[in-house]
C-alpha cells in the first residue's frame, strides 16, 4: 500500500476548525511531557493555567492586557499578510512608536491629558508607519526580500534605542536611595502622557478602544473597500493586479503604513499605559508573537480579536504557572513553540489530502 | 524511407488512465513506441498528449493501466526512475538554472567525478556536437542563451543522460523554421543510432515533415495510430478535431475607419537589457483586426506590454485615439480605452484566490457603480458577473466560486467578457485561444470578429500563424524585434508568411 | 605599544566572538542555497549550547559536548525540516516557532545547570601554537586560540569549495535556484533539503556548542543572547558566500569587540553593534540590481515550498 497527496481545492470550514482544535489538543498532550519531568500532573498544570488566565478577574483583565498590542499589531500584519508581503519587523514598529511617543511626552508634557494623548497615539501611528514604509519601497523598487528587510530595520533601531536609554535618555536622578547600579532606564513620563485604566485593572482602555475597532475597520478594509480588494488580489497574483491596473508600490505601502502604525500605537500604550519609562526590558516580543498570532487566526482581522485574547490568557497563565510551579522563564516559549508545530503540521492536513492507492 | 521496425518496442503504454480534479485527461490510452523511429504524438491542446509523456516521464502517476520498457514491466515513480530507464524529456517550459552555466546545468544531474566534474561535461559535449551536430557553448550562462540554444540544452542533458527515448513536447513553437530543421535533423540523426523519439505536436505539416508513425489523440483518448505514409492531412485533421474541419470563418471585408491606435518608432527593452522591440510603427484602426505573427519571443511580448502600459518604453510613441499614451501607467492606458486579453491567462489575467464576481470587475472595481464612497457595492458585482455569465456562456456554479476552479475556456470568456463589458474603443488579445479546446477557440475568434464588425480596433498577436491569416485584415511579421513587413492576408501565401517569420523579407 | 595591545586584544577577542557567528551562518548557507529559510537559528544554537554543556559536565570530555550539541542541533533543525519540506508548511512561522521551541526547551532543561561552571579540563582552551604565535600582533590573533576556532576556519574553506567545485555543491545551489530543474533530473529535491537543512542545525548546534564549552564555559540562560539572528544577518550579508561569510564573521566580531574599548574613546557600542544591521541591508539593496542579482542575489527559490505541478 503507497499513500499518496493530493492538493485539496477547496476545504470546508468544518474541517480547518477540526483540524485546529485537533493540533493544539495534540500539542498540549505533547507538552504535557514537560511537565511530568519535572513531576507535575498536566492536567492540574492545564486546569491552572486556564482558571488563572479566564476564570479569575484579574486574570481576565490580565490577558485583556496583553491582548492590547498583540490585537493593534496583528491586525495589521494580517493586512499585510493578505498582500503577499511578510513584515516580520513588527517589533521594530511597535519600538518606533514608542519611542516616537516618548520624545512627545518628555517635551510636551504640559499639555493637558486629552490633548497630549490624542497627539501621542498619532505620532506613535506615524512612526511606526515610517520605520515600515522603507522595506516597502525597497520590495516594489527593488524586489528585496522583505522578511530580510523588516528584521534587519528592527535590529538597527533596536540598537539605537539601547544606545538611547544608555546615553542621552538615560535618567538622571536616583529614586529613593536606590542609585540603580549601571541599571539603565529613562525617566518616567510625565503624568499628563499617562493613560487612563479602568479601575482596579491594568487595562489602559484608550488603547483597548483603538485596537478593537481597528480590527474592525482593518476587517472592512480588507473585505469591503477598493483598497482591500487591491490588497487581496495583489496577495493572491501580483502579476494580474498590476496587469488589471493596480499599483503595487502603492497598495503594498498602504499595507505597511496600516501594519506598521498599528504595531506604533501598540508601542505608544506599552509605554504610556503599562510601562511608563523605558528599560532594557522593555520590549517583550509582542512584534514576534503578533505574527504567530496574525496567521493562527487566518490573517482575519475579525477572527483575530478571539485569538489574541486566549493567546493574552496563555501568557497570564503561563507566567502564573511559572511561578507557583517555579518552572524556569522558557517554559511559555517551549510552549508556544509546540503549539506552532503542531498547528503547522495541522495546515498540512487542511491543504491536502492524503489518499491511498 | 527506411528503418528498423524489428524488434520490441522500447514503451508498450496500456491502458493509462488519469484523473484530475474534474478531468479525465488520460481514458484508456494505449501508445507504443519502437527503436528507430520518430513518432508524432498529434492532438489539440487539451487533448491529453502531455499528460500521457509526463506519465512516462514519471512526473504523474497513473490511476490505471501497465507501462513496459523495453519489454519489462515497469513502475515510473518518479522522472528518476524515467532516467534510469533510458527515457529523456524535453518539456515545453524549459527547466534549466538560470544563473548557472550549460555545463553546470548538466553536471548537477549526470558527472561522474565528484572533484571538477565540469571537465568531464565539456568533453561530453563535445561529443555530442560531432555526432548530432548540437552545437552548444558549455561555459555560456543559461540566461544568455536564446530559446532555441536553450533547446539544445535539454536535448543535451536527456542525450547525456543516456536516454534512448526521447520525448519532445511541442519542441518546434519557439523555434524560427530555421531552428526547427535543424532541429528536425538532430532528430533524423538520433533516429539512426536506434533511438526512440515521441514527438507531440499540434501542427499537422510537421508530422509529415519529420515523423514515421503518427498516434492521434482527442479528449483524452487515442483516436487510432497510423504510419505517416498511409495518412493524409485531411484524415489526420478529422481525427484531431473529430468532425470536418473547416478552416476558413466567414468573413466579410473590412472597412477601416480612424486609427485608434499609432505606435511610432517604438523601442522597448526586453528582460535581459536589449532591445526587445526595435522602432517599430505601424496604426490599427477602428472596424479593422491588425495581426502579428511570429516565433514567440521575437519582440512580441514586450510591444503588447509597452502599448498597455506594462513595461517602459525607451524611445519613441504610442498613442491611443489621438492621445499620447507613451509610458503611461496601465490603468490610464486603460480609461484611454484600451482593452487587454493577455497571454498566460492564469498568471497575467485572473486572481485565482478571489471569486468569478470579483475577477469580472478586477479593472473596474474602483468607479461607479461598483464604488459607492468608500465601500464596494458586492450586490451589483454579483450582477454584473451573472450578466457575464449568461452572455458568454461561462460554465461556474456560482458567482462566489473561486475563479482557479474555472476551466480555461471558461476562464478566458471571463477575461474576455470583462474587457469587452468596459466597451473599449482597442482591444489588445495576446495568443487569445491558446490552450482552449476547439469549440472556446472558435467561439472568442468569432466573438473578436463581431466587434471588429462593430467598429472596435483590434490588435491580435499570436503564435498561431492559421488563426493569424483567418482573422486579420493586416498582417505584420515580427523577427528580432523588427516588423519584416505588414502585408494582406489574401496577397500572401501561407508559405511567405513562413518565411518572413525566419526573417527573409518577401514581396508580393 | 599599548596601543598595539590594545588592538591585538580587541582583534583577538573579535574573532573569537565571530567564531561562533561564522559556525551558524556556514550551516544557514546551505540551508537557503537549497531554498530553505531557517528563522530557527536562535533556538539551534540554545539547545547546542546547553546539551554539550550537560555532556561535556557530565563526562568531563568536551569533543564529546561538541558531538551531542551537534547532533542536538541536527535534530531540531529536523523539525523545521519535516514541516517546511515534507508538510510544504510555511517556512516563516516554523522558523519562529523553532526559536521559541529551542530557546523554551534550553530553559527548561537548563534550570539544574543555571549558574555551573564547566571543570578546566572539559573546557577547550586558547593554546598558542608556537613559534607562530609570536610574530606581533596577528600572531596571538591567529596562533593562540583554541581548536574550534581553527576547525571554523577550515570548514568556511571546505564548505566554500564543496559549494562551487564540487558535483554536490553544484546540487545544492540548483536546488535553491530552480528545484523543478533539480527534479526533472531525477535528483529528489526533498533529499537535498533536508541535508542542507541538517548541516545547518549541526553547524549551528556547534556554534552553541562553541559559546557554552569554549567561549563561555558556563550554563547562563539565554546565553545564545542574539546571535543566531546576527547569523542570519550574516548569510545576507555574506550574499550566501562561505568565504564571505568568513570575513565578514570577523567583522562583525571585531566590531563587537571594539564596542567596549571604542567606548572609552565616545563612541557608542550600541551604535557600534547596530552597525552590522545597517550594513545588511545597504549591501542587499546594493545587490539587488538587476546585474548582481544575476550573479550573486538571493536563491531564487528561497524559503517557497516545492511542489511538483499538478493540474
Amino acid at each position: 500500500m503507497r499513500l499518496r497527496v493530493i492538493k485539496r481545492l477547496e476545504t470546508s470550514r468544518k474541517t480547518v476548525i477540526l483540524v485546529r482544535i485537533l493540533s493544539v489538543f495534540a500539542a498540549l498532550m505533547t507538552a504535557s511531557v514537560v511537565f511530568l519531568v519535572y513531576g507535575l500532573n498536566p492536567v492540574d498544570v492545564y486546569s491552572s493555567i486556564f482558571y488563572n488566565a479566564f476564570a479569575t478577574r484579574i486574570g481576565v483583565t490580565e490577558s485583556v492586557v496583553r491582548m492590547i498590542p498583540l490585537l493593534l499589531v496583528s491586525s495589521g500584519l494580517a493586512l499585510v499578510f493578505r498582500t503577499g508581503f511578510w513584515n516580520i519587523g513588527a517589533e521594530g514598529q511597535l519600538l518606533a512608536g514608542a519611542m516616537a511617543a516618548y520624545v512627545v511626552a518628555v517635551n510636551y508634557g504640559s499639555l493637558p491629558s486629552a490633548l497630549l494623548i490624542p497627539i501621542l497615539f498619532s505620532v506613535g501611528f506615524a512612526a511606526g508607519a515610517a520605520w515600515g514604509i522603507p522595506p516597502a519601497i525597497l520590495k516594489a523598487k527593488l524586489n528585496v526580500n522583505e522578511v530580510i528587510s523588516t528584521l534587519m530595520l528592527y535590529y538597527v533601531l533596536y540598537w539605537v534605542f539601547q544606545h538611547l536609554i544608555h546615553g542621552p535618555w538615560k535618567a538622571k536622578e536616583k529614586v529613593g536611595q536606590l542609585t540603580y547600579g549601571g541599571f539603565a532606564h529613562t525617566e518616567v513620563i510625565p503624568e499628563a502622557s499617562h493613560l487612563p485604566l479602568i479601575d482596579g485593572t491594568r487595562i489602559h482602555w484608550p488603547t483597548l478602544l483603538i485596537a478593537v475597532i481597528t480590527s474592525v475597520l482593518a476587517y472592512l478594509l480588507l473585505t469591503k473597500t477598493p483598497w482591500g480588494f487591491e490588497m487581496r488580489a495583489i496577495g493572491s497574483n501580483p502579476d494580474a493586479a498590476t496587469a488589471a491596473g493596480m499599483s503595487y508600490l502603492r497598495t503594498v505601502i498602504l499595507a505597511m503604513v496600516v501594519s506598521g502604525g498599528l504595531a506604533g500605537i501598540a508601542g505608544v500604550g506599552e509605554l504610556c499605559g503599562v510601562q511608563k519609562r523605558f528599560t532594557p526590558e522593555f520590549l517583550s516580543g509582542y512584534g514576534f508573537s503578533g505574527i504567530i498570532t496574525a496567521w493562527l487566526g487566518g490573517n482575519n482581522p475579525l477572527s483575530l480579536i478571539v485569538t489574541n485574547f486566549l493567546y493574552g490568557g496563555l501568557l497570564v497563565g503561563g507566567e502564573y504557572i511559572m511561578i507557583t510551579y517555579r518552572l524556569p522563564i522558557g517554559v511559555v516559549d517551549l510552549f508556544n513553540g509546540i503549539i506552532l508545530f503542531f498547528v503547522l503540521a495541522g495546515e498540512f492536513l487542511v491543504r491536502y489530502r492524503v489518499v491511498r492507492r | 524511407m527506411t528503418r528498423a521496425s524489428n524488434g520490441e518496442p522500447l514503451v508498450r503504454m496500456e491502458g493509462i488512465v488519469k484523473r484530475f480534479p474534474g478531468v479525465l485527461a488520460n481514458d484508456h490510452v494505449d501508445f507504443e513506441l519502437l527503436p528507430g523511429e520518430i513518432h508524432a504524438l498529434l492532438g489539440e491542446n487539451g487533448a491529453g498528449k502531455t499528460t500521457l509523456m509526463n506519465i512516462l516521464y514519471g512526473i504523474y502517476q497513473p490511476d490505471e493501466g501497465q507501462i513496459f520498457v523495453k519489454g519489462r514491466r515497469v513502475r515510473i515513480r518518479s522522472p528518476r526512475d524515467a532516467i534510469r530507464l533510458g527515457i529523456g524529456m524535453v518539456h515545453q517550459h524549459f527547466l534549466l538554472v538560470d544563473k548557472h552555466t550549460v555545463a553546470e546545468n548538466l553536471a548537477m544531474g549526470y558527472a561522474k567525478s565528484f572533484l571538477n566534474p565540469l571537465r568531464e561535461v565539456k568533453a561530453r559535449i563535445r561529443d555530442f556536437t560531432e555526432r548530432y551536430g548540437i552545437q552548444v557553448d558549455p561555459d555560456a550562462y543559461i540566461w544568455q542563451l536564446s530559446v532555441g540554444e536553450q533547446q539544445k540544452v535539454e536535448i543535451v542533458k536527456a542525450l547525456y543522460a543516456g536516454a534512448d527515448i526521447l520525448i519532445l513536447d511541442e519542441p518546434t513553437s519557439v523555434l524560427t523554421p530555421q531552428e526547427a530543421r535543424d532541429l528536425f535533423n538532430v532528430l533524423r540523426r538520433m533516429r539512426e543510432d536506434g533511438k526512440g523519439i515521441v514527438f507531440i505536436t499540434h501542427k499537422l505539416s510537421e508530422v509529415f515533415e519529420v515523423a514515421d508513425r503518427v498516434t492521434v489523440m482527442r479528449r483524452g483518448k487515442v483516436v487510432g495510430t497510423l504510419r505517416v505514409e498511409e495518412a493524409t492531412k485531411e484524415a489526420l485533421a478529422r481525427m484531431m478535431v473529430g468532425r470536418d474541419v473547416v478552416f476558413e470563418l466567414e468573413r466579410t471585408p473590412g472597412r477601416p475607419g480612424e486609427p485608434v491606435l499609432e505606435v511610432r518608432d517604438l523601442t522597448v527593452l526586453g528582460d535581459r537589457g536589449r532591445e526587445a522591440v526595435r522602432g517599430v510603427s505601424f496604426e490599427v484602426r477602428e472596424g479593422e483586426i491588425f495581426g502579428i505573427a511570429g516565433v514567440a519571443g521575437n519582440g512580441q511580448r514586450e510591444l503588447v506590454q509597452a502599448i498597455v502600459g506594462l513595461r517602459r518604453v525607451k524611445s519613441g510613441s504610442v498613442r491611443v485615439t489621438g492621445v499620447d499614451a507613451t509610458n503611461r501607467s496601465p490603468r490610464e492606458i486603460a480609461e484611454l480605452g484600451v482593452g487587454h486579453i493577455p497571454e498566460e491567462r492564469l498568471k497575467f489575467g485572473i486572481v485565482p484566490d478571489m471569486s468569478v464576481a470579483e475577477n469580472s470587475v478586477l479593472k473596474s472595481y474602483y468607479r461607479p457603480p461598483y464604488r459607492k464612497g468608500l465601500l464596494l457595492d458586492y450586490g451589483e458585482i454579483r450582477r454584473t458577473a451573472e450578466s457575464l455569465i449568461n452572455e458568454y456562456e461561462i460554465a461556474v456554479p456560482s458567482p462566489d466560486t473561486r475563479a482557479r476552479l474555472l476551466s480555461g475556456g471558461n476562464m478566458q470568456k471571463l477575461i474576455v467578457g470583462r474587457e469587452i463589458r468596459r466597451d473599449p474603443k482597442l482591444i489588445v488579445a495576446s495568443n487569445p485561444t491558446f490552450g482552449l479546446d476547439v469549440g472556446a477557440t472558435e467561439y472568442i475568434r468569432k466573438l473578436l470578429l463581431r466587434k471588429r464588425d462593430e467598429r472596435k480596433a483590434i490588435l491580435l498577436v499570436s503564435g498561431d500563424l492559421d488563426e493569424v491569416i483567418q482573422l486579420s485584415d493586416r498582417i505584420a511579421v515580427m523577427f528580432e524585434g523588427r516588423f519584416v513587413g505588414i502585408v494582406r492576408p489574401e496577397e500572401v501565401t501561407r508559405e511567405e508568411i513562413g518565411l518572413m517569420m525566419s526573417g527573409s523579407e518577401v514581396l508580393p | 605599544m599599548i596601543e598595539a595591545k590594545l588592538v591585538e586584544n580587541i582583534l583577538w577577542i573579535g574573532l573569537r566572538s565571530a567564531t561562533p557567528l561564522l559556525l551558524a551562518a556556514l550551516g544557514e548557507i546551505y540551508a537557503e542555497r537549497s531554498g530553505i529559510l531557517n528563522l530557527g537559528v536562535e533556538g539551534m544554537m540554545a539547545v547546542g549550547a546547553l546539551s554539550s554543556f550537560a555532556t561535556a559536565l557530565v563526562t568531563g570530555n568536551p569533543w564529546l559536548g561538541v558531538l551531542i550539541g551537534m547532533l542536538s542541533g541536527g535534530l531540531l533543525a529536523m523539525i523545521h525540516g519535516a514541516i517546511s519540506i515534507g508538510l510544504k508548511g510555511n517556512q516563516v512561522v516554523s522558523g519562529l516557532a523553532l526559536t521559541m521551541f529551542g530557546l523554551g526547551l534550553s530553559s527548561v532543561l537548563g534550570r539544574v545547570y543555571v549558574g555551573n561552571q564547566l571543570p578546566v579540563e572539559a573546557r577547550f582552551l586558547p593554546k598558542p601554537v608556537e613559534p607562530l604565535s609570536s610574530i606581533p600582533v596577528l600572531g596571538r590573533v591567529l596562533f593562540d586560540q583554541d581548536p574550534l576556532f581553527y576547525i571554523s576556519l577550515l570548514l568556511a574553506l571546505v564548505m566554500w569549495f564543496l559549494l562551487y567545485r564540487t558535483k554536490y555543491g553544484i546540487i545544492i545551489r540548483s536546488t535553491g535556484e530552480n528545484p523543478a530543474a533539480v527534479d526533472a533530473m531525477g535528483i529528489s529535491v526533498n533529499r537535498v533539503r533536508y541535508l542542507s537543512t541538517l548541516i545547518g542545525g549541526v553547524l549551528a548546534g556547534l556554534a552553541g556548542a562553541y559559546l557554552s564549552v569554549a567561549y563561555n564555559p558556563a550554563w547562563i540562560e539565554n546565553m545564545t543572547a542574539g546571535r543566531g539572528w546576527i547569523a542570519l544577518a550574516l548569510v545576507i550579508f555574506s550574499l550566501w558566500d562561505p568565504i564571505r561569510a568568513l570575513l565578514g564573521s570577523y567583522l562583525f566580531g571585531v566590531v563587537e569587540a571594539s564596542g567596549y574599548t571604542l567606548q572609552a574613546y565616545g563612541y557608542s557600542q550600541w551604535l557600534l553593534n547596530g552597525l552590522p544591521y545597517l550594513l545588511t541591508i545597504i549591501i542587499l539593496t546594493l545587490g539587488a540590481t538587476e546585474s548582481m542579482r544575476r550573479r550573486m542575489g538571493a536563491p531564487a527559490a528561497l524559503g517557497r515550498p516545492y511542489e511538483r505541478e499538478e493540474r
